[in-house]
């Protein structure tokens, strides 16, 4: 077997028939719609939560916010009653007190 | 973006629970001594704080009156003390005087039915305070 058999021999082989251009795309197009896949989701798409969700982390949300308001008056500690004071009248001795169990103050002068 | 106004009309207007639209505020002018242990009948929501922070045995009522805060305004207590207050609740300014001399100017931040009892006056009996309670 001499080059040109050989090359004969593969061309007979091997030997493609190019198809026309109408004919590959509608073959593409129909092996593509039989294996379509969904597309997939952004990274975005990924992060927020179902719509269900959402309103629950806002109801949630806006309750902790309103119980804070609300409550917050009792963990924070109360601003001192008496907020200023002047004596205008000469003076031994003063004292201010808190009396937490009666919840009463007392502002005592002496020598007045 | 409605449930954002919602929540934000929520929030807006819980502040406004804690607003006191007014109060009354009570005045009593009291003495304190060591005479008796009496303790005069319309002291009794005071007594724990006068007896458990006072040394005095015995304590006599001079004088009772009501205020609206705001507006507040003048009373006149007798035995020559005069107060005058002005402001609300929360930040009550209250200046006493006796025979129309200043004793003293102070601002309070009253809580309700909390007494503030501002007092140590020389009396002929004993010592003079004023009992103010918001209510």
């Amino acid at each position: 077997m001499n080059d040109d058999d050989l090359k004969r021999d593969l061309k007979d082989a091997y030997s493609v028939t190019p198809r026309d251009e109408e004919q590959f795309w509608t073959d593409f197009k129909r092996r593509a719609s039989a294996t379509e896949q969904p597309m997939p989701e952004s990274r975005w798409q990924q992060l927020v939560p179902p719509l269900g969700m959402r309103w629950a982390l806002g109801t949630v949300t806006v309750a902790v916010i309103a119980m804070f308001v609300s409550i917050r008056p009792h963990f924070v500690s109360a601003p001192p009653v008496v907020q200023s004071i002047e004596i205008s009248q000469p003076f031994d001795s003063y004292f201010i007190l808190e009396d937490e169990r009666n919840e009463g103050t007392v502002v005592w002068i002496e020598g007045i | 973006m409605k449930r954002l106004g919602i929540a934000l009309f929520i929030l807006g207007a819980l502040p406004l629970w804690s607003i006191a639209p007014g109060a009354t505020l009570s005045v009593r002018l009291v003495v304190a001594h060591n005479e008796n242990n009496k303790i005069s009948k319309a002291l009794q929501d005071v007594r724990p704080t006068l007896q458990r922070n006072l040394g005095y045995t015995g304590y006599d009522l001079l004088t009772r009156k009501d205020l609206k805060i705001p507006p507040g305004g003048t009373v006149d207590l007798g035995s020559g003390f005069q107060l005058k207050c002005s402001g609300s609740q929360k930040s009550l300014r209250v200046k006493l005087t006796r025979n129309k001399k200043r004793l003293f100017d102070t601002t309070l931040n009253l809580r309700k039915g909390k007494p503030v009892i501002l007092g140590g006056f020389k009396v002929k009996r004993g010592r003079a305070m004023v009992i103010l309670v918001s209510k």
